[in-house]
């Protein structure tokens, strides 16, 4: 006896066995059904190289379109994170939010974990109504983040600001009407508008790409934990177990809190979400750690599955959200979304969405989104633009 | 690539369905399960199509992505589909799943599922599915030399695993890997 025969059974076996045929009957029935759905459009290419996680809590950005998607994920010490009154509605062939989080859990177990950079490539929108509030416009900015490993050695964004367009046809030809301009200038007082700052400039050209050296903190820094740039050695020491990774992170939490806001229960909650989407998205863990974070993100109550949806960039993915309320900083209830790969547990994008009035009774949906290209470690060096900042 | 993926399709799945059922099969205890996987598996395919190598490589690709159905099936809820339900009933039907399978009863089968699941997927990828290195090298997504080193490795805690179960171990070596 030897290992091959330990095989239950073997691929000769089922050649003389009905259900080892590709033309027998149960065969047959599921490649018809599998191909009476139009066939995918790829767009992730099939890498080791590529696997690994990434940051959407990352770290501090400067691009507001980040920052947006980021204060509306449920760090935010304000924001409240709903609970859905039922999930029971679902059919049980839907995959639960949690089984697709366990299931992304034991796929970044197999992902890459050295290399000179932690490299991570986003596309990120963000709408916003036009001051006159008669459409909207989607601003598109690009963004690869170069975290060097080596002490000393320097870290790289390199941001391009991609333009600014009209989102929707409708919107295309309220902004005809409107005389096309290339530029729209904000007012001070933003009540009712979502999307950009007051005063803002926003500009239809897009621009070049800009480099810039990450300083200070960001110096042999990994990215973000509780929303403090957090070292390398720092993060090695992050726990890879689910009970010791949830008591680092209450801990954090209650330094970070200082005595102020740290006995709110839905504070809590929401910073302790926010910490495990930091590592799970973000910063560059063991596939143990990042797996545990996964875990406890999928024992929070609130997590929703909301099955198989469409990306910004039109990739599809298992989708898990949760509503966050209007409070005193917004007005509208918004939808946070995530959209993992159920087969590589690799994040596709993230966006939070609401319903704005625009003038004349029209409604319109708008989104801040990030969606990730690229991302984990990498031997490659940046590309640098001549503009530097 | 590929200017007609439904053709292409139907030729991967003509090609690799029988090694891909066989796979999933030597690697999960319930016909039902098993099915669901290799739906799974297919359909990711058919989303992916676009990605899917060309010639042998996509049985190759196709195992890489059945391994992640199965461990991400393990731990999720059956969903015995519609789609599946033919298949199901031949499997259950089956005469070559007839049995338990040596790796339950015998003191090897006990020794090799003793083996952390890395090591004996890599094992089960040249005794079952009988790849060279560079197929396994291939179907894993790391370096050849990678899988030397991790092969003998693993041959080696079998062999600890054996010695401790008793079993002859150069009689074995000579006859199993």
């Amino acid at each position: 006896m030897n290992l091959t025969d330990l095989a239950r059974v073997h691929d000769d076996d089922l050649g003389g066995d009905p259900a080892g045929q590709a033309s027998g009957a149960g065969a047959r029935a599921l490649l018809d059904s599998i191909m009476s759905e139009p066939p995918g459009r790829g767009g992730r290419r099939w890498t080791g190289r590529l696997r690994g996680p990434v940051p959407w809590l990352a770290v501090a950005a400067s691009l507001a379109a980040v920052t947006a998607l980021v204060a509306t994920a449920a760090t935010t010490p304000d924001g409240q994170v709903t609970h859905p009154t039922s999930t029971s509605a679902l059919p049980t062939a839907e995959p639960s939010a949690q089984r697709i989080l366990l299931a992304a859990a034991s796929a970044v177990l197999k992902a890459p974990t050295s290399g000179a950079y932690w490299r991570t490539s986003t596309i990120s929108g963000r709408d916003a109504i036009s001051p006159d509030r008669g459409y909207v416009i989607r601003r598109r900015f690009s963004k690869e983040e170069w975290l060097a490993r080596r002490p000393g050695a320097q870290s790289w964004w390199v941001t391009r600001y991609l333009g600014a367009k009209p989102l929707t046809d409708e919107d295309e030809a309220a902004w005809r009407k409107a005389g096309a301009p290339t530029r729209w200038k904000y007012p001070m007082n933003m009540t009712g508008y979502e999307g950009v700052n007051s005063g803002e400039v926003v500009r239809a050209a897009a621009e070049e790409k800009v480099g810039s050296r990450l300083r200070g903190k960001w110096k042999n820094s990994g990215g973000s934990l509780t929303k403090e740039l957090v070292t390398w050695d720092e993060i090695s020491r992050i726990p890879s177990g689910e009970q010791e990774l949830r008591a680092y992170l209450e801990q954090r939490i209650t330094d970070r809190a200082n005595g102020r806001w740290g006995n709110d229960p839905q504070w809590r909650e929401a910073a302790l979400q926010g910490g495990c989407m930091e590592i799970v998205f973000g910063l560059p863990v063991s596939p143990a750690v990042r797996a545990s974070a996964y875990r406890i993100l999928a024992g929070l109550p609130g997590m929703k599955s909301l099955g198989r949806v469409t990306d910004p960039l039109g990739r599809t993915g298992e989708a898990i959200g949760y509503q966050v309320d209007a409070d005193s900083a917004r007005q509208n209830v918004y939808d946070v979304i995530h959209v993992i790969d159920p087969e590589t547990g690799l994040p596709l994008a993230s966006w939070s969405a609401t319903t704005v009035e625009l003038v004349g009774g029209r409604s319109a949906k708008v989104t801040s989104f990030t969606a990730y290209q690229e991302m984990g470690w990498t031997d490659a060096k940046p590309s640098l633009p001549a503009r530097r900042e | 690539m590929g200017s007609d993926p439904h053709g292409r399709f139907v030729q991967i799945y003509e090609h690799a369905y029988r090694p891909i059922l066989g796979y999933v099969l030597r690697r999960c205890e319930d016909p039902d399960d098993a099915a669901d996987v290799v739906a799974e598996t297919f359909a990711t395919a058919w989303r992916r199509i676009d990605e899917v190598p060309p010639g042998d490589e996509a049985r190759l690709w196709l195992y890489g992505v059945a391994r992640r159905a199965l461990a991400n099936h393990r731990r999720g809820e059956r969903r015995h589909e519609q789609r599946t339900a033919a298949l199901r009933e031949q499997l259950n039907a089956s005469n070559a799943l007839t049995g338990p399978s040596a790796a339950e009863y015998t003191q090897l089968g006990r020794a090799f599922r003793s083996l952390s699941d890395d090591d004996r997927e890599l094992l089960s990828l040249v005794a079952w599915e009988q790849l060279d290195t560079k197929q396994v090298a291939r179907t894993l997504g790391i370096t050849r030399n990678a899988v030397r080193v991790r092969l003998h490795r693993a041959r080696r805690r079998f062999a600890r695993a054996l010695a401790d179960a008793g079993i002859d171990i150069p009689l074995f070596e000579r006859t199993a890997l």
